[in-house]
């Protein structure tokens, strides 16, 4: 008996990861200049949350030109302001102690541009029928990524370019 | 009871020896034949489904953005002036007269505009991706009205000049100058404006 339960010891494997993936999502920005306030939305956010040993790893991340703000010629001044062609895409990783539902602040750590720069994020986590859906804003700025802001008759958009984000996480199959 | 546990304590000691002779290589086999399993921490976006294609810097890419942002902001900047410049102009302008302001203005005025339109014009396109906004397509549009106009304004005011040194009553196209003149302004005006009410 003692023997084996020592043998099952030794050789069990270990316990297996909970994964969950974006399943659908938006990211919403709004930009806000002296004429005109712009919004531009993405529906194609992609992430990943892995929970292990009590530690959930995040890994959200969004291609720059997903971003659609219904003007063709904006959305291309908005990508070579990102430096998309050098760093297309905009990374966000994070790491929690669990999925439990709620309000709660969390860190995360933004990379754009080929900068990085750490928000502490005000996250809502709610319990849907086949995963969690995590709603947050991130108050991002150009300056926290060295960006120039645009500008229009020597007026350039608010520094603060808040953006909402939508994010509806299932069960993904190893 | 001492023989039940000398008993366990050998069975236990062999299979302790066992794994203690084959664990390590077959460990190391195990290591040099198959891939390291990822760690927790290291998520990549790799792992949500991106390709190499989609996370690789395109440099060429980037130069291209910058060289159309660079030029559509030269763009705008001659553009207001060039609106300025065919203002004042249209200000200067006198009956049966071709003041010395008026003629030097429209000069500037004609090579601001088409100064302009070189920096348009010679732009990168943008992405096509999402579709033009209304006022991008009527801006775009408005080319092929105040275009004519700026080549049909300078020879009309040309041609009244040379008139009006030889005592003649304009006729022709200069008897229209005043008309180009101002639908050249206006029409200008009207493609400025319309990038900036909705940018």
């Amino acid at each position: 008996m003692f023997l084996t339960f020592l043998v099952l010891a030794l050789f069990s494997s270990p316990a297996n990861a909970d994964n969950w993936a974006v399943k659908t999502g938006t990211l919403t920005f709004k930009a806000n200049h002296f004429f005109k306030n712009v919004v531009g939305v993405s529906k194609e956010p992609r992430g990943l949350i892995r929970c292990e040993k009590k530690k959930c790893d995040v890994l959200v991340a969004v291609k720059l030109d997903s971003f659609d703000s219904e003007n063709s010629s904006r959305d291309t001044h908005m990508r070579e302001t990102m430096k998309a062609g050098e760093h297309p895409i905009v990374e966000v990783r994070a790491e929690t102690k669990s999925l439990s539902t709620g309000s709660r602040k969390n860190k995360a750590t933004v990379k754009l541009a080929g900068l990085e720069h750490i928000y502490v994020l005000n996250l809502q986590i709610a319990k849907k029928a086949d995963g969690y859906r995590v709603t947050t804003n991130v108050p991002f700025k150009l300056s926290d990524f060295m960006l120039d802001a645009p500008s229009l008759l020597g007026t350039a958009i608010e520094d603060l370019v808040p953006v909402d984000v939508v994010l509806e996480f299932a069960p993904k199959a190893d | 009871m001492i023989k039940s546990i000398i008993r366990q304590t050998l069975s236990l000691t062999l299979i302790l020896g066992i794994m203690l002779a084959t664990t390590p290589q077959s460990f190391a086999e195990e290591q040099a034949s198959t891939p390291k399993k990822k760690e927790v921490n290291d998520l990549d976006l790799k792992d949500l489904g991106y390709s190499s294609k989609e996370i690789k810097a395109n440099p060429e890419k980037q130069k291209e953005l910058d060289t159309r942002a660079k030029k559509l902001k030269t763009h705008q900047i001659m553009g207001l002036v060039t609106v300025g410049l065919m203002t004042a102009t249209a200000l200067t302008a006198e009956h049966n007269k071709v003041p010395a302001a008026h003629k030097t203005l429209g000069i500037a005025s004609g090579v601001s505009y088409f100064t302009t339109a070189y920096f348009s014009l010679s732009a990168p396109e943008a992405d096509k991706k999402g579709k033009d906004a209304w006022n991008v397509k009527a801006h775009k549009a408005l080319a092929f009205l105040h275009f004519p106009l700026m080549i049909l304004t300078p020879i009309a005011g040309l041609t009244a000049e040379k008139q009006i040194e030889r005592g003649q009553s304009l006729h022709g196209l200069a008897k229209h100058k005043e008309t180009l003149g101002i639908a050249s302004v206006l029409s200008v005006a009207a493609a400025a404006s319309l990038m900036v009410i909705d940018f």
